[in-house]
């Protein structure tokens, strides 16, 4: 890293903690539950009884009226006709995050809570008095707010509840925050992330500046996924996993994602995003081998498409491969099949333990005219306790004939 | 919006900020689908509600042209997630007849999708889809998509918004299902293949009425009688999609999902 890409990059921290500071973030606040079982609110009569936590949480001074009316949770619970009743726990509203101290009319504000405590059967929900009336409702720890189009101080509650039978929940933990929302007419981020999932934890992000002659200049992007990880790239895009195995069947985790658009000579841009995991029931068995293969690309110097592939053999090993069989598919649904020695199709660069190896598949230029869809590649070999071990590829696949079909591509 | 910091409750906004749009369905239920009048399988949902539900949210799909196996007969199962969070998920069981892959074919296709709503203010809102995609197999690709990562088709079905009916795409032959072409394209070490060839709901023919199975713990329905041929869908049996060719094996029944989804 040079000077200037190791300046630039000290004064993007700083200005991140520095925002962070300023703007104070992060509210921190500790609510634990109703400490007295049986007050509930409302009670069987309809009254409106206070319920711990509804003081609300925001900057300090002068309480704000609230539109539209003043709402406590207890009211809300009467318009969700439900009966709530505190319950003791050990669940911990350890904090409640929004963007800024006020936003602006229209724009979605996020809103995260960070829980400790409660069991499986804790439901996380956010709730709120609409503009019209009614009571909205969100359930988990995450919410884009759809903030009123008309200015004044909202009031939404972050709640943890649990099933108590029929229209009955108990309330384990709740809390308040006040949000201002101004009629402005500020600039939109100066990075906007944008996020395609491709797959369980599998991230794409591409930066998009908003600012064209402000992006000019950009000389790399570094990007913070929010679980540890950082990369930096040259181009406006990059692609994370995330541990999911490491999330429960029922754990959904957020991470921030920011990214910092570095620039020759100047501030870098920023922007942030965020992305849900979800883990899931279930034992993966990869079986004996792992198989890492990366996309094709063209060797226009040797008329060929090749992509780096790796098996790694987890057990059963020392495998011993015997044949590669190489089906290719046509447009007009025929499919044709080759069996073929794997080693002239692998290019081998490393052997590894067990039978595994590293290299590149290879598929010459005439195997694929523009007729074939695809090409699938199945290696078979036999194992040390003579089991059949079988993985497959695709080393190469052409976009749908029809234009209109986009999506798939070489 | 304006310059962000680097917060999490600034990512979640910015990530999900097409929920300002967001209308979800209506389906003629709210939160008194919490009954136990009418309530067949006993789980505490209206049998009307769970039917409704299980139309509204039921995926469209779409196959490519080398499509060989469109056959199915699609069932579900709904289940309450909780009242405060006025949640449930429906189990949309595809019951492909056949897997037609190169590699991979089998009688039956059990592949199937989780939708995860909730009510609130007088609609319901998709919040979660999972997807099955190979599941438990070498080259597993199911996930969970929240639902700013899945598409919807407002344009064709004026009925559906944004967060209602999520279109998804099925590979071809293998009916791994997936939230974009780009996630189908490296589906399965890249074998799996979609296109936007042909639309269908996945119920195209009953709109999933009478398909209700119930749960494993009350079955409403089990045995599924067809073209002379009987499939037992609430057991933990393999699935023969209403076949039982002797050249190829039968695809893995559908009670291990139901199970592990806790249906």
């Amino acid at each position: 890293m040079d000077s200037t890409n190791r300046r630039n990059l000290i004064w993007g921290l700083a200005a991140a903690t520095l925002a962070l500071l300023i703007v104070g973030l992060f509210v921190w606040q500790r609510s634990r539950g109703p400490e007295a079982p049986g007050s509930a609110a409302p009670g069987r009569d309809g009254a409106i009884v206070p319920v711990p936590g509804d003081t609300p949480t925001g900057p300090p001074g002068e309480r704000p009226v609230l539109t539209p009316s003043p709402a406590t949770s207890a009211e809300l619970h009467v318009l969700l006709g439900e009966e709530a009743v505190p319950v003791q726990s050990d669940v911990v509203v350890e904090a409640l995050e929004i963007e800024q101290p006020w936003v602006c009319a229209g724009e979605p504000v996020g809103l995260a809570a960070h829980v400790t405590g409660g069991g499986p059967d804790a439901v996380q929900r956010w709730i709120w008095r609409t503009t019209e009336g009614t009571v909205a409702l969100q359930p988990g720890s995450a919410l884009a707010w759809p903030t009123p189009a008309a200015p004044g101080v909202y009031r939404v509650f972050f709640q943890v509840c649990t099933d108590l039978g029929g229209r009955r929940i108990g309330v384990l933990a709740s809390r308040a925050l006040d949000i201002e929302v101004r009629a402005c007419d500020e600039p939109a981020a100066a990075v906007r992330i944008e996020v395609s999932q491709r797959g369980q934890g599998v991230y794409a992000f591409t930066a998009v500046v908003a600012d064209e002659g402000a992006g000019a200049g950009i000389t790399d992007y570094v990007w913070d996924f929010g679980d540890g990880a950082q990369l930096t790239t040259t181009a406006p895009a990059a692609e994370h996993t995330y541990a999911v195995a490491e999330l429960g069947p029922a754990d959904v985790a957020h991470f921030a994602v920011t990214v910092a658009a570095r620039r020759a000579g100047a501030e870098p841009l920023t922007g942030t995003t965020a992305v849900l995991v979800r883990g899931m029931p279930g034992t993966h068995d990869p079986g004996p081998v792992l198989l890492e293969v990366g996309r094709w690309q063209h060797d226009p110097a040797r008329n060929r498409w090749t992509s780096d592939i790796q098996v790694q053999v987890r057990e059963k090993g020392p495998i011993v491969w015997e044949r590669l069989e190489r089906f290719t598919k046509y447009f007009d649904d025929r499919t044709e099949s080759a069996n073929l020695d794997w080693r002239e199709v692998i290019a081998v660069d490393e052997s590894l333990a067990g039978g595994g190896f590293r290299g590149q598949v290879l598929v010459p230029d005439e195997s694929v005219p523009p007729e074939v869809k695809q090409i699938i590649d199945v290696l078979h070999g036999r194992a040390s306790d003579g089991a059949e071990v079988t993985v497959s590829w695709t080393p190469f696949k052409r976009a749908p004939a029809s234009p209109g079909d986009a999506g798939v591509g070489q | 919006m304006r310059v962000a910091a680097f917060s999490i409750a600034c990512a979640v906004a910015m990530s999900m900020a097409s929920v300002a749009q967001a209308d979800g369905l209506d389906v003629g239920y709210g939160d008194d689908c919490w009954s136990t009048t009418s309530d067949a399988d006993r789980d505490g949902l209206h049998d009307g509600c769970e039917q409704e539900l299980a139309y509204s949210f039921m995926p469209l799909l779409w196959f490519d042209s080398g499509e060989s196996g469109y056959g199915r007969r699609p069932h579900f199962a709904v289940k309450s997630k909780s009242f405060a969070g006025r949640t449930v998920q429906i189990f949309y069981m595809d019951t492909f007849f056949e897997d037609t892959g190169v590699t991979t074919g089998h009688d039956g296709d059990a592949e199937f999708q989780i939708a995860e709503v909730h009510f609130s203010a007088g609609r319901w809102y998709l919040d979660w889809m999972y997807l099955s995609a190979h599941r438990n197999s070498v080259c597993d690709s199911s996930a969970w998509y929240s639902y700013d990562q899945l598409e919807y088709d407002t344009a064709s079905n004026p009925q559906n918004a944004f967060r209602g009916r999520a279109t998804l795409y099925a590979a071809e032959d293998k009916h791994a299902t997936y939230n974009t072409l780009g996630t189908c394209d490296s589906g399965c070490y890249a074998q799996d293949y979609c296109s936007r060839h042909a639309y269908q709901e996945l119920d195209a023919t009953t709109g999933l009425e009478g398909r209700n199975v119930g749960s494993t713990a009350v079955p409403l329905i089990d045995r599924v009688d067809l073209n002379g041929k009987t499939e037992y869908l609430m057991q933990d049996r393999a699935f023969k999609g209403w076949d039982d060719q002797w050249y190829r094996p039968n695809s893995g029944g559908y009670r291990p999902h139901l199970n592990e989804f806790g249906f």
